[in-house]
C-alpha cells in the first residue's frame, strides 16, 4: 500500500482549509487577462512555496542551458533497459525501493539517490541477469565466440560488441581491458569460464556507466552541445523510458542526430514506436496524478459498488484518451471538452449509460453529464475523501496540474473547520468558511472550480442532490466570468492559454529530469517558445514533444571548469 | 539446541569474524561463551547478550489526555491512561518507560509542512532544508548505531515500513517527498530507502548464499563478489575527475554504497540453523503484511542478523483509512477535524490500535528467552511520531515511548516527566521561521529528543558522546 503523501495531502486534512498569501493581488490580477490563466506565474509545479522551489540544486549559471545531474536509472528505466539490452522478460526492478519523486515525477535526476540498500537490489538483479544471459537460449546476445576455446580473446571480442550498447556510448580499450582482467582474476581463483564471464557481465551491469546516465564534464566552463550519444540517451529515455536502439545509436555515431533534420526525424520515428507508450504510462499517469488511483480507499459503507474492476475501468478510460493525445490523434484541449470516451461495460454501468457490450474499453459517445477529463471517474475518485467528494482538492488540482497556478501553502494553525451540521450542503459549508479573511483569498480561487464538480460524488457517480438539496454547480471565477455547468467550466479551461503552457512546463520537467528554473530567463524563453509551437499546432502533443527536444535546454548542457 | 543456549551462544557469535566462523562451521555455535573473543572496552560490563535498538514511527501524533499518566513515577497497570491500556493488557507496561515533555523543536517547519519536517526530524533531530530538489537533513540515529553495532552482525541495519515511498508532488507544502517518507538517512543528503515487502526483507537478511554449498565454494563466491566490487570502486574512482562537482556528490553516494556492501561481505555469517527458515509471504492486506513484518523483525533479532531496526506503521500522513478497526476516513484527515462530533473518539481508536500493535510485538520479544533474561530486556525500543498532537501540529511534548532495559542499562515501568529549563525555546520555534527555530535550538534545554537518542545509543554500547543537537544524556533515564 502506498502512503497518502501526495501533493494534496495537506489539504486532505480539512476538505477545506484556510490559505494565507493568496493576496487580493494574486486573486484579482487576472482582470483583463485570461480568466484563470497564469502565463507569468511561478515555474515550479507542485504548490511549493519555500526557498529553493523551482531550483535544481545546480550552480549552473541562470543565463545558460543548465545541466542535469547524473541520473540513476529509475525502476521503470531499469526494467525497460535490461529488457532492450538483454531481451529478458524478468521484471527485476519491480521490487526495488520506489524512487523518490520531485515535482510529481519519479525521473527527476537530483531526487534519484543511491544507497547500499538500493545497490544490493541492483547486485541481486545483475546476478540473475548474468545467469540468464549465459543460458543457451540467450547466450548469443552477449557472447559471440567459443569462450572455453577463446578465453581472454573471446571475452574481449564479446565486450567490444556488448559494452558500447550497455553503456550507451563508445568505450575505450582500457575499459574493456579492465573487465577482461576481472575475468582472468576469477579464472585464476578457480572459477569456470561461465562463472568468470558471469562476473564480467555483473560488473558491466553495475558499473556507473550502466546504472547512471552520465554526461561527462569537459572541464571547460560554459554551454556546449551534447554529443550524439548523450543526446540519444536523453531522447530515448524521454520518449521510451529506455536505452537508445541501434538506429538511434547509429544516428549518434554518424553525426546526423546533431542536426535539426536528423533529430526531428528520430523524434518522429521514436514516437511512432510501441515503446513510446511509456509517455502515457510515465508522463501521462504522473502528470494527471492517476497513479494515486491505486491507493484510494473509498469507504465500502458509502461506496459499496467500488471494486478493482471499476478501478481498472476508470484508469483505462483516462489512459487511453491520453494515449490518443500523445499520439497526436486529438488536441490537448479535447481532453477537457470531448463528448466521447473509452468505456467498458463496468464503467458504463457506473456512468448510468447503456452497456457497450464489451469488457474492453470501447470508444463511444457519452451521455450529456459525461465527457472530458473533469468528469472522468478516475480523476474524481483520486480527488476525493474516502467518504465524500473533495471540492477543495479538485479545485486545487485544476489550478496546479492544468494551469500551473501555484497556491501558497496553508498558514500554520489552520482554524478548525466548522462542524458539519446535518443537512448542510457542501456549498454552504464552504461558503461559511470563505467568510474568514485568511481563507477567503485562496478559497475564492479553488472552491468555485471544485464545487462545479459536485454533481460527481467521491467515486465519480453522477448525482443531483446533496444533503437533501439540489446541487448547484454554477459559479463565478475571480475575474467575474460565470459558468452554469461543469461542461462550461471545462470549456473555459480548454481555452485558457495557461493550459498549454502548463502542460509544456510539466513535459519539460519530465523530459529533462529537472524542473525549469523559475529565475532563469534562458529556461523561460525555452518554455515560451515550446508553448508557442504547441499552441500553433492546435495543441498537438507530438509537436510539443518535438519543441521540447529541439530546445537548447534539451540539446545543450553547461559544463564547469576543471578543478 | 535449546532456545536458551542458542540465545547465549548468539550473544557472542557476532563478535567472531565471518572467516573464523566459517572455518569452524557447525561447531562454533555450540561453544560456550568465549572471553577471548568478547569486545573489550565497548561496554562497562561484559555482555551476556547483544543489545539491540529498534525505532518505531507512528504517524499523526498522540492525544495527551489519553497517553500521558497524570503523575510522574511508577506506571500503575490498574490506572494506565486509555492509550496505554493495551500495554498493561499484554503484560508489558512494566517493561515500558513513558517520557513526557520531550521536545523535538527541530521538527518545526518553516511556516508549514509539519508532517514532512517532523517525520524527518524524528531520528535525525535536524531541521529539514525546505526544498523539493536538493534535500539536506542529517544522519539518523539508527545509522549512527549501525556504524558500530552493524559490524557485529550479518547486516548492519534493517529499515522496514508499511507504506512505500514514492508519491506525487511536493508531498508536504514545499518539503521534498523524501522527508515525509524516509526515517533513516545515511548522511546529510542521502535518504535510506526502506523495505516494504516482508518476504524480500527476510531473504535479504539471509543473504543469497546457498546453504548447500561447501565452505570452500562459499568462500570462492565471496571472493568473486569482492572482485566485482573492487572493480566497481576502481571504475567509479576513475570517473571522478570527468564529472562536475555536483555529480561527484552522486558518485560519492555510489562509492559509499559499494564500500558498505563490500564490508558486509566480511561480516558475520548467518547462523546455520537460521539459513533454512521459511520467509513469510508478502500481502496486499495491511494486517497480514504487518504480521509478516513483525515476523521479520523477530527473526532478525532471534538469529542476531542485525541489531538495528527502523519501522514505520506508515509514512507521514499515513496509514490512511483503517477499515480493520472501522475507521473509513483517512486517519490524518480525522486529526484535523477534532471539533467534529465523534472524531476525537475515532482518533483515540486509531492510537489505541497502534499501541496494541506495539504491545503485541513487545510481548513477542519478551517471550524469547535470552541469557538470564529475554530479548525485550536486551533491547532499547523507541516509539515516536512526526507531530506531538495531530491537530495542533506541535513539535514539543512528543510521543516518547521506550521499552526494554537495553541489557540492564535502563530501569523500566516509569513515567518520567520533563520540563524545559527555558520555556522560551518552544515559543520561539513555534513562530515557524528558520531563524526562530535556530534560536530555539540554541537554548540548551535538556528535555530534547536528541538527548533521548544519545542515551539509547550509550545504553546499547555505542561509544557516542553527542548526537545532533544533544546537550547530553537525558537526565534520569540511564541507570547510574
Amino acid at each position: 500500500m502506498r502512503g497518502f503523501g501526495f501533493s494534496l495531502s495537506m489539504l486532505t486534512a480539512l476538505g477545506l482549509v484556510c490559505l494565507g498569501g493568496c493576496t487580493a493581488n494574486i486573486a484579482g490580477q487576472q482582470q483583463g487577462g485570461p480568466p484563470l490563466g497564469t502565463a507569468g506565474s511561478t515555474m515550479a509545479a507542485g504548490g511549493g512555496g519555500g526557498a529553493g522551489v523551482g531550483g535544481t540544486g545546480s550552480t549552473a549559471p541562470l543565463g545558460g542551458p543548465g545541466r542535469v545531474a547524473m541520473h540513476r536509472l529509475n525502476v521503470t528505466e531499469y526494467n525497460n533497459t535490461v529488457h532492450d539490452l538483454l531481451g529478458t522478460d524478468q521484471r527485476l526492478s519491480e521490487n526495488f525501493p520506489p524512487d523518490d519523486t520531485a515535482y510529481g515525477f519519479d525521473n527527476v535526476a537530483s531526487a534519484l539517490s543511491m544507497t547500499d540498500v538500493t545497490l544490493s537490489y541492483y547486485i541481486d538483479a545483475a546476478k540473475k541477469l548474468a545467469t540468464e544471459a549465459l543460458s543457451p537460449a540467450k547466450r548469443a546476445s552477449v557472447i559471440s565466440c567459443n569462450l572455453e576455446a577463446g578465453k581472454e580473446a573471446c571475452v574481449s571480442d564479446s565486450l567490444n560488441a556488448f559494452l558500447p550498447k550497455a553503456w550507451r556510448r563508445p568505450t575505450q580499450p582500457d575499459e574493456v581491458t579492465r573487465l577482461v582482467a576481472l575475468y582472468t582474476a576469477n579464472k585464476t581463483d578457480g572459477a569456470t569460464d561461465d562463472e568468470a564471464f558471469g562476473r564480467v557481465l555483473q560488473a558491466a551491469l553495475l558499473a556507473p556507466s550502466f546504472l547512471f546516465r552520465i554526461e561527462q564534464n569537459s572541464g571547460v566552463a560554459g554551454a556546449r552541445p551534447l554529443d550524439g550519444y548523450e543526446l540519444a540517451s536523453r531522447l530515448s529515455y524521454f520518449l521510451w523510458s529506455s536505452m537508445p536502439d541501434a538506429e538511434l545509436t547509429g544516428a549518434a555515431a554518424n553525426g546526423s542526430l546533431s542536426g535539426d533534420a536528423g533529430l526531428s526525424g528520430q523524434i518522429a520515428r521514436l514516437l511512432a514506436d510501441n515503446r513510446a507508450s511509456s509517455l502515457s504510462q510515465n508522463f501521462g499517469s504522473q502528470w494527471l496524478t492517476l497513479r494515486s488511483l491505486e491507493n484510494v480507499h473509498p469507504d465500502a459503507m458509502v461506496y459499496g459498488s467500488f471494486d478493482d474492476s471499476l478501478r481498472d475501468a476508470m484508469r483505462e478510460e483516462t489512459m487511453r484518451f491520453f494515449a490518443d493525445i500523445a499520439a497526436g490523434k486529438r488536441a490537448l484541449s479535447d481532453f477537457l471538452t470531448t463528448n466521447s470516451g473509452y468505456v467498458n461495460d463496468r464503467l458504463a454501468q457506473h456512468y448510468g449509460m447503456p452497456a457497450v457490450g464489451s469488457t474492453t474499453p470501447t470508444f463511444t459517445m457519452l451521455p450529456p453529464a459525461r465527457g472530458g477529463l473533469l468528469t472522468q471517474a478516475s480523476i474524481l475518485t483520486v480527488l476525493a475523501h474516502p467518504k465524500e467528494s473533495a471540492p477543495v482538492l479538485r479545485g486545487k488540482w485544476i489550478l496546479n496540474q492544468l494551469l500551473c497556478k501555484d497556491l501558497p501553502p496553508p498558514p500554520p494553525n489552520v482554524p478548525q473547520e466548522p462542524a458539519a451540521a446535518t443537512g448542510t450542503t457542501r456549498r454552504e459549508r464552504l461558503a461559511a468558511h470563505r467568510v474568514e479573511p485568511t481563507c477567503k483569498a485562496c478559497h475564492d480561487m479553488m472552491d468555485p472550480l471544485g464545487l462545479a464538480l459536485e454533481n460527481y460524488d467521491g467515486i465519480g457517480q453522477f448525482r443531483t442532490m446533496d444533503a437533501g438539496a439540489p446541487i448547484d454547480p454554477s459559479g463565478t471565477l475571480s475575474d467575474g466570468t460565470s459558468f452554469q455547468t461543469p461542461q462550461e467550466l471545462a470549456g473555459i479551461i480548454a481555452k485558457d492559454p495557461a493550459l498549454p503552457r502548463c502542460v509544456a512546463k510539466h513535459l519539460f520537467t519530465y523530459g529533462l529530469g529537472r524542473s525549469l528554473r523559475a529565475d532563469s530567463d534562458f529556461d523561460t524563453a525555452m518554455l515560451d517558445a515550446a508553448t508557442q509551437s504547441f499552441t500553433n499546432s492546435g495543441q498537438l502533443l507530438p509537436k510539443l514533444v518535438e519543441a521540447v527536444v529541439m530546445s537548447d535546454v534539451f540539446r545543450q548542457r553547461e559544463d564547469e571548469a576543471a578543478q | 539446541m535449546s532456545r536458551r543456549s542458542l540465545g547465549t551462544s548468539l550473544g557472542q557469535r557476532g563478535f567472531l569474524s565471518r572467516r573464523a566462523l566459517l572455518r569452524g562451521a557447525g561447531v562454533t555455535l555450540a561453544l560456550p561463551f568465549l572471553e577471548s573473543v568478547a569486545p573489550r572496552g565497548l561496554r562497562a560490563a561484559p555482555p551476556s547478550a547483544p543489545v539491540r535498538l529498534m525505532y518505531w514511527f507512528i504517524p499523526n501524533g498522540i492525544l495527551y489526555d489519553k497517553w500521558i499518566p497524570k503523575t510522574a513515577g511508577m506506571l500503575d497497570p490498574l490506572a494506565a491512561p486509555e492509550s496505554l491500556v493495551p500495554l498493561a493488557d499484554a503484560g508489558v507496561l512494566g517493561d515500558v518507560n513513558i517520557l513526557s515533555g520531550v521536545d523535538n523543536l527541530c521538527g518545526y517547519p518553516e511556516t508549514v509542512g509539519d508532517h514532512a519536517s517532523g517525520a524527518s526530524a524524528m531520528l535525525t533531530c535536524v531541521p529539514a532544508k525546505k526544498v523539493i530538489e536538493g534535500v539536506e537533513l542529517g544522519i539518523s540515529v539508527d545509522q549512527v548505531a549501525a556504524a558500530t553495532l552493524g559490524q557485529l552482525t550479518p547486516r548492519p541495519s534493517l529499515e522496514l515500513g508499511m507504506a512505500k515511498s514514492g508519491g506525487v508532488g511536493d508531498c508536504d507544502s514545499g518539503y521534498a517527498c523524501a522527508y515525509a517518507q524516509t526515517l533513516s538517512w545515511n548522511d546529510k543528503t542521502t535518504p535510506r530507502p526502506k523495505r516494504t515487502d516482508p518476504k524480500d526483507a527476510w531473504l535479504w537478511l539471509l543473504g543469497t548464499e546457498d546453504a548447500s554449498l561447501t565452505v570452500e565454494q562459499r568462500e570462492r563466491m565471496r571472493r568473486g563478489d569482492k572482485s566485482v566490487l573492487d572493480y566497481l570502486l576502481n571504475e567509479a574512482t576513475g570517473l571522478g575527475p570527468k564529472l562536475t562537482s555536483e555529480d561527484r556528490v552522486k558518485l560519492d553516494q555510489y562509492l559509499t554504497s559499494v564500500r558498505t556492501v563490500e564490508k558486509q561481505l566480511d561480516s558475520a555469517a548467518v547462523p546455520v540453523e537460521c539459513q533454512s527458515a521459511k520467509p513469510p509471504e508478502n500481502s496486499t492486506d495491511y494486517i497480514k503484511r504487518l504480521g509478516a513484518m513483525m515476523d521479520v523483525m523477530e527473526f532478525a533479532y532471534r538469529c542476531d542478523l542485525t541489531r538495528v531496526v527502523t519501522f514505520g506503521l506508515g509514512n507521514a500522513f499515513g496509514p490512511g483509512p483503517m477499515p480493520w478497526i472501522e475507521i473509513g476516513d483517512d486517519y490524518h484527515s480525522l486529526t484535523h477535524r477534532m471539533t467534529d462530533p465523534g472524531v476525537p473518539e475515532q482518533v483515540a481508536k486509531c492510537i489505541l490500535w497502534e499501541v496494541q500493535q506495539i504491545a503485541a510485538f513487545l510481548k513477542r520479544l519478551k517471550a524469547m528467552p535470552e541469557g538470564d533474561h529475554n530479548v525485550l530486556y536486551n533491547t532499547a525500543f523507541f516509539v515516536s511520531s512526526d507531530v506531538g498532537e495531530g491537530g495542533p501540529h506541535n513539535h514539543d511534548n512528543m510521543a516518547c515511548l521506550l521499552a526494554g532495559n537495553a541489557g540492564g542499562a535502563i530501569a523500566t515501568g516509569r513515567h518520567i516527566a520533563y520540563k524545559p529549563e527555558d520555556p522560551n525555546a518552544k515559543r520561539l520555534a513555534a513562530k515557524r521561521t528558520a531563524a526562530d527555530r535556530a534560536a530555539a535550538i540554541a537554548i540548551p534545554n535538556s528535555n530534547r529528543l536528541a538527548n533521548v537518542h544519545l542515551s539509547l545509543l550509550q545504553a546499547a554500547g555505542v561509544p557516542a558522546t553527542s548526537f545532533a543537537d544533544s546537550t547530553g544524556p537525558i537526565p534520569g533515564l540511564l541507570n547510574t
